[in-house]
């Protein structure tokens, strides 16, 4: 059998059945990894040697803009040397929802739990029906899975151009690159784009003009595009941010052939948009990557990534744990943890029981309780899965040493895990069959077939990187706006299919026990969307949530390893152009922090 | 500024965020007709070029986006809205440390949203507050959440009056439409310029989209419980929603079948839940 968890003490029996290694250790999950802490314990001696050196500063940035949470980035840099020493990254606020949710009626998780954010509203009200339905052993009918399925493209489409045209895309403007790299500014305006073909533009820097905040076509455009995938939202789920049709066993919309009309109209123009989009994205990436041959190594990080999943198959998914193997490979987009690399599993409860969370150095207590040992299924729980954790803040001053953010540290078999796009591409791109019929599954690639509108009709490739870097996952956003379109497409034959059979049931009546739990894993744009819930008395008795900017913007964890954001900072040489200190403006780190979408 | 006498050819918009989603920022972008970027490039008759200074959309980062923000609070961005989104916490619970906080002195003290507000709403020629959690807590303010959330209206005392000689204006809505919000911004930019009275009602919200009880319908689900408040006991909201749709005229929670919660109300939330009404049959 393969191996699931290297550090995790669990093994697997040949039904494929989870079992604890050796049964007759005490907390068989209080372990910590010597090696690794060794490891950190070297890097902050070497830190302190050179501490002192004229050449050492202190880079630091609060607020970190053009990102949705609220984090804030400070690096040690050694600038003789153009390299980052340490990093840390502070998540500044904190909301407290999940303490609201304690004791309230269930059903409210949606409407309450949406508002931790607002650009991942509808993955979170999503993720929330569907905790909510396992714990009520509801399914939702096939109508109401489609409507989610479309109205979380919709999110994800809106996600992902405002990530590359509005936050990050600035990054590669005319307006910064001209002052923080001169000399690839100059470059930029003569170089031909090689797919202007595509998007029209002839050079460059024409491209990096477009790009300009505010003023730049591409920046407007872009912005005038993620309207038109805010309207998918609205027509389907009534408004976005915060959804108001998503409920528990389904939908409240009328299954109208003219609503999914006006949302094919818009998923067709978002596609032909998605042409361009990944054409001006690889010119700008090869031509950075040609001047700057150095650009592989900012934000290079192993590839470890997570992908919990998204978009069910209306006739597979059953909302229960017991058969989430089948109908989480049965996803549009599958969900995967890959480990340097390879794959270790795509079952969704292997996923479920990997996932700890670690508070050492957050502003939260720990807890002591454990109110679970195993999952439906038998898996054993860590003392650290979302379904044993609680919440208890206790904030203080910010200690590197002691607690730094409001972010906690997931961890996936103790690992710190890269999410989004990249992370989403790569899963089905290593996975044993393409995941629907517009996907074409090369060797360690995705080959997309996007029909004419507009513009012509176009094959595109997406292939595995060697690495993930800071720019690979911004060509991977790129791309996913053209899968998303895909699955969005898939989505509504799937939905004009059920109409023409007179399948219009959007939801089903939903009942919870007295005791019971649930688990809602599911995708936003930036990555895993996961709400734990446990009833008693009907009401909630826990409700953990983890977002994205948790699993990328984490701090260190027990055994003192960075979380991704950290370690990108890390790996990211400088190559901005400068005369003196003063003028350093972090771009380099700036563009990693970004390319995570936090 | 070259002109000593302060013209409205340009007014600079200071953002700034507390406890919240950054889903008003969404909304807002989500407005076309006109859209920010109309303001932005100054596309609007008789109102100014805006200036933004917003952590979501500004091109400085760090130092020196805060820098915009202290010179506002020294009266060098000169004139300045001010808008907050998001509910603002009570920071004396978090001990020394912060619930939020955009930047630290320089002996590493934080920088919170309440000292922000101190530090800008007394200069600002307006002070609006938009979505639920900035006018009156919202969500952040539930029981059960320690971070003591609390509204602008509430913080800065109901007293209050801005420089152009205004009330905190609250836009309430969890989130509230874009095109609201940006009408707001260009009637408060006109009656910044005395072109226009801007007519506001005795909760300080803009009466022409709260001015009035709307109706929204039940949700269209066929089996209860379904997320929704109590609409037997309070049949109308003051929302603009069911009137004019989410966006370009179409969605609305209600209007499309989901359920309206009654996030434009002044007890939005705590006072409202549950949300979902349990099925007397249970």
């Amino acid at each position: 059998m393969t191996v699931v968890f290297r550090r995790l003490p669990i093994q697997f029996d040949s039904y494929g059945r989870a079992f604890l290694r050796d049964e007759d250790v005490d907390s068989p999950f209080d372990f910590r990894d010597d090696s690794r802490l060794q490891r950190e314990h070297r890097r902050e001696r070497a830190i302190e040697t050179v501490a002192g050196r004229s050449s050492l500063m202190e880079f630091s940035s609060d607020p970190v803009t053009r990102a949705t949470g609220s984090i804030a980035a400070t690096a040690q840099i050694d600038l003789e040397h153009r390299r980052v020493i340490d990093a840390r990254l502070e998540a500044t606020l904190y909301g407290g929802y999940e303490l609201i949710l304690n004791e309230h009626e269930p059903s409210d998780s949606i409407p309450l739990s949406s508002r931790i954010s607002g650009r991942m509203s509808v993955a979170h009200a999503i993720a929330s029906s569907m905790a909510l339905e396992m714990a009520g052993g509801v399914t939702p009918p096939p109508m109401a899975i489609i409507t989610r399925n479309l109205g979380a493209c919709g999110e994800m489409l809106c996600e992902c151009i405002r990530h590359l045209f509005l936050l990050a895309g600035p990054d590669y403007s005319e307006q910064v690159v001209s002052r923080t790299s001169p000399r690839i500014w100059q470059r930029a305006e003569g170089a031909p784009a090689k797919g202007r073909n595509v998007h029209g533009l002839e050079t460059i820097g024409e491209l990096m003009r477009g790009l300009n905040q505010l003023y730049g076509h591409l920046y407007i455009e872009a912005l005038q595009q993620t309207r038109v995938a805010a309207e998918v939202v609205t027509l389907l789920l009534g408004k976005y941010p915060h959804p108001s049709a998503v409920v528990p066993g389904g939908v409240c919309i009328e299954a109208d052939r003219d609503t999914f009309n006006q949302v094919l109209g818009r998923v067709n123009g978002l596609l032909d948009y998605s042409k361009k989009a990944a054409a001006v994205w690889d010119d700008l990436i090869e031509f950075l990557y040609e001047v700057e041959p150095g650009y592989r190594q900012s934000g290079e990080l192993p590839g470890n990534l997570l992908s919990l999943g998204i978009w069910d198959d209306p006739e597979s998914y059953d909302a229960t744990y017991h058969n989430c193997n089948v109908w989480g490979d049965r996803r549009l987009s599958r969900p995967a943890a890959i480990i340097e690399g390879d794959i270790r599993t795509d079952r969704l409860s292997d996923i479920n029981i990997g996932i700890e969370e670690f508070v050492d150095h957050s502003y939260f207590s720990h807890w002591n309780h454990q109110r679970f040992l195993s999952d439906p299924l038998s898996g054993p729980l860590s003392p650290y899965h979302p379904w044993n954790k609680e919440t208890i803040p206790h904030p203080g001053r910010s200690d590197w040493r002691d607690g730094y953010t409001w972010a906690t540290a997931p961890r996936w078999d103790r690992e710190s895990m890269e999410t989004g796009p990249i992370a989403r591409l790569w899963s089905n791109a290593v996975s044993d069959e393409a995941s629907f019929q517009f996907i074409g599954r090369l060797n360690r690639a995705l080959e997309f077939e996007i029909p004419k509108g507009q513009r012509p009709a176009i094959r595109q490739v997406w292939k595995i990187p060697d690495r993930p870097n800071t720019f690979e996952r911004m060509r991977a956003r790129a791309y996913q706006l053209s899968y998303t379109g895909l699955a969005a497409f898939a989505s509504l034959l799937e939905a004009f299919d059920c109409l023409r059979r007179g399948e219009t049931e959007m939801s089903k009546r939903f009942n919870l026990p007295e005791r019971s739990v649930g688990a809602g894993l599911w995708e936003s744009c930036s990555g895993p969307i996961s709400h734990h819930l446990v009833v008693r008395n009907r009401r909630v008795a826990n409700y953990q949530v983890i977002t994205p900017l948790m699993w990328m913007g984490s701090p260190r964890d027990d055994s003192e390893s960075p979380g991704s954001i950290e370690a990108a900072l890390i790996s990211t040489p400088l190559f901005e152009e400068f005369s003196e200190p003063a003028d350093f403006t972090g771009i380099d780190l700036l563009r990693t922090i970004r390319s995570f979408d936090p | 500024m070259e002109s000593e006498v302060p013209s409205l050819e340009s007014i600079y918009l200071v953002w700034l965020t507390g406890a919240g989603c950054n889903g008003c920022t969404l909304a807002m972008l989500e407005a076309s007709e006109p859209g920010i970027e109309d303001l932005l490039l100054g596309n609007v008759h008789d109102a100014p070029r805006v200036v933004l200074v917003h952590p979501e959309l500004s091109l400085e980062s760090g130092d020196t986006f805060r820098n915009q923000m202290e010179m506002a609070a020294q009266g060098e961005l000169s004139p300045y809205v001010l808008v907050l989104e998001g509910a603002i916490p009570d920071e004396a619970l978090a001990g020394q440390g912060s619930f939020s906080r955009i930047g630290t002195t320089e002996d590493g003290v934080p920088i919170t949203t309440a000292r922000w507000v101190d530090k800008l709403a007394p200069g600002a020629e307006a002070v609006i507050a938009i979505g639920s959690c900035a006018t009156w807590g919202g969500i952040p303010a539930s029981a059960g959440n320690p971070i003591g959330a609390r509204g602008l209206e509430d913080y800065l005392g109901r007293d209050f009056t801005s420089r152009g000689g205004l009330p905190v204006i609250n836009v309430p809505g969890c989130a509230p439409p874009g095109e609201g919000f940006v009408e707001t911004l260009i009637y408060v930019f006109l009656h910044l310029s005395r072109l226009v009275p801007i007519e506001l009602d005795e909760m300080r919200r803009p009466k022409w989209l709260y001015g009035h009880q709307t109706y929204p319908l039940p949700p269209r689900v066929e089996y209860p419980p379904a997320a929704g408040f109590d609409l037997a006991h309070r049949p109308t909201v003051s929302c603009p929603v069911p009137l004019t749709g989410w966006m370009r005229g179409f969605g609305g929670c209600a209007k499309i079948g989901g359920a309206c919660i009654g996030c434009t109300e002044r007890d939005f939330a705590e006072q409202l839940l549950p949300l979902s009404r349990p099925d007397p049959a249970y």
